[in-house]
């Protein structure tokens, strides 16, 4: 079997990591003699190189890795630098992987036939809180859970996306891509993402991505994102997303919104009460003001 | 502090942040100001790079000015006036910016309403003269005055102002005990690095509110050097947005009353494609109107 190399970038969350290592080290149905394990610290060191020496027994290969800049894309560039393995798979500190999910998620790679270049896993939620009633189904997507792409292993279609933090990729197709974006990607608080526009690059150039629904992870979904506020912030950045991944595309406002807003009424119109549909128009709503916010430069 | 109860001693504070060159031309005006008997300390706050030329400067005006520098770090206006007024000895305390010259009568004008019996003003604010670093273009119309720090629109006659007033935080005069006891400018506010949010100035906002007195002198006058990179209806733009989350930014402090938002109905998708580079007029002033409610807007209800 091809070496495979196992990304993870965290960010100041020591038990979360913990608990997603131990669920790592014990995969079944996987030789992991195979297998590293690469941790990228990302931002202040706050104790994961700890953790990673005290599970080290548990691995063939578990190494330790600090990138000092902020950004989960740089942290996961990091990692691709070091990674040895023929096929990377990307994980999330604020993940628990299911036993099999690994080699669910690497065995596409291995058809006989036509294989797969990319993979994306299914992400399943951890609720902190009651999941609310204003979060309907097709808002799920929001919190990277719940891709539900097609009901058994399947050839993804366009549309569907693939879970950067759930997915695993011929390692020579990414680094030919160019590793992940740097201006994109989370940076602590301000709730950008969309560095996986990377795997959609890579699909356009003919890679055959694939969904296994099978290959779960358990991803943590805590309180405080189970706010409205949250919600529209993360709604915004997405818009901040579009506009830097699709701004030289003329049609694409018109995907957004076609709608008018009355500012004003809008300022004053409170986030209590709302219907899941309303929310569902609130979210579109903050999307296409975060696309007008960074293609007119103002942030 | 001057014996003399009646006639208040002045310290002045300059903040400075690597316009070693504008600092220069504003310590000259201050030089050759006329009947500074009152004026006890000008204390220029750096808070640029370290060795940016700043502390030679000051040196060349020892001779000349009861001047002496400080440095301020890490850097933020708010944090130097802070330090400067830590270091105020004197009964009333003037900001003025490094951008800035005073005009001929400015510390005159300055002092004469602290002096005056009739008066006794808790704050004096001055006006603002554009100097424009390259010519004026023709769409930035006098509505946008005040965005650039110039021109403020009361009037040509001296007179008190009231809580609703604005006023700006680089040509005041203000008594030293008072901003001291109402703990100084709130370093979260105030422009730093290369962050257009503004808005520290509310501190005299709050104390007119608390019953100070705000006395207008538009004779009391400085130049403001409106830069070349300011010329740029995109520049204005970002400026617009700011100021609309700095206003929401202080509204959630409590320091002032919900804005009154005008009603504007806008088409966010065709909004986007719009190049502010081609409006002028109206067009352009709804165009950076609407971007100042949506900073407003978007603060106020926490997206940013």
């Amino acid at each position: 079997m091809s070496k495979i190399s196992i990304i993870i970038p965290t960010f100041e969350r020591g038990d979360l990591l913990w608990q997603c290592l131990l669920a790592l080290s014990g995969q079944l149905r996987v030789d992991m003699s195979d297998v590293e394990v690469i941790v990228v610290e990302n931002g202040p060191i706050s104790g994961a190189n700890e953790i990673t020496n005290s599970l080290s027994e548990r691995f063939q290969s578990l190494r330790y890795f600090h990138e000092g800049a902020l950004g989960v894309s740089r942290a996961r560039n990091l990692g691709l630098r070091h990674a040895k393995g023929e096929i990377l798979a990307f994980l999330d500190d604020d993940e628990v992987p299911e036993p099999e999910w690994l080699s669910e998620l690497i065995r596409p790679f291995f058809w006989t036939g036509q294989r797969a270049n990319i993979v994306c896993g299914e992400n399943e939620p951890i609720w902190h809180e009651d999941r609310p009633e204003w979060l309907s189904d097709s808002l799920l997507h929001s919190y990277s859970v719940c891709a539900r792409w097609s009901p058994d292993v399947a050839a993804m279609e366009s549309g569907q996306w693939v879970f950067e933090g759930n997915c695993a990729v011929e390692t020579k197709l990414l680094r030919n891509a160019g590793g992940f974006d740097e201006a994109l990607g989370r940076v602590s608080g301000d709730l950008l993402s969309g560095e996986g526009i990377i795997f959609e690059k890579i699909r356009m150039q003919g890679a055959l991505a694939v969904f296994n629904p099978a290959a779960v992870v358990r991803h943590h979904i805590f309180a405080e994102q189970l706010t409205l506020e949250w919600l529209f912030r993360r709604w915004f950045a997405q818009g901040r997303e579009d506009a830097i991944n699709h701004g030289d595309n003329p049609e694409w406002p018109a995907r957004l919104s076609k709608a008018t807003l009355q500012l004003d009424v809008f300022a004053n119109q409170s986030f209590d009460n709302l219907t899941p549909a309303q929310v569902l128009k609130g979210a579109q709503l903050h999307r296409t003001l975060g696309f007008v916010a960074q293609s007119q430069g103002v942030l | 502090m001057t014996l003399l109860a009646e006639t208040p001693s002045f310290s002045i504070v300059v903040p400075t942040r690597n316009r070693p060159q504008l600092l220069h031309n504003c310590l000259q005006g201050i030089a050759d100001q006329k009947f500074c008997e009152q004026l006890e300390q000008v204390i220029v706050v750096d808070n640029g790079d370290l060795m940016n030329g700043t502390e030679t400067v000051v040196e060349r005006f020892s001779a000349h000015l009861p001047v002496s520098y400080l440095y301020a770090s890490p850097p933020g206006v708010s944090r130097a006036r802070n330090l400067g007024l830590q270091h105020s000895q004197s009964d009333i305390t003037v900001f003025i910016d490094d951008d800035e010259i005073p005009g001929a009568n400015w510390f005159s004008e300055m002092s004469a309403p602290f002096n005056s019996d009739k008066i006794r003003p808790d704050i004096v604010a001055g006006n603002y003269s554009p100097q424009w670093e390259a010519q004026r273009p023709k769409w930035l119309t006098d509505e946008y005055l005040g965005v650039y720090s110039v021109s403020l629109p009361y009037g040509d006659e001296p007179r008190f102002l009231s809580a609703k007033d604005w006023v700006l935080e680089g040509n005041i005069g203000v008594k030293t005990d008072l901003i001291k006891s109402a703990g100084g400018f709130d370093e979260n506010l105030g422009r730093h690095r290369d962050s257009l949010v503004s808005g520290e100035g509310i501190i005299y906002q709050r104390l007119v509110e608390a019953g100070a007195k705000i006395f207008y002198n538009p004779k009391c006058l400085v130049k403001h050097l409106i830069h070349a990179n300011r010329l740029d209806r995109k520049w204005l733009q970002k400026r617009m947005f700011a100021s609309g989350i700095t206003h929401a930014a202080h509204e959630k402090n409590r320091h002032l009353r919900d804005k009154q938002i005008p009603s504007v109905r806008v088409n966010l998708g065709a909004l986007a494609r719009v190049d502010i580079n081609s409006l002028e007029g109206d067009d352009l002033l709804h165009f950076v109107q609407v971007f100042e409610i949506m900073g407003y807007v978007l603060r106020k209800k926490n997206i940013l």
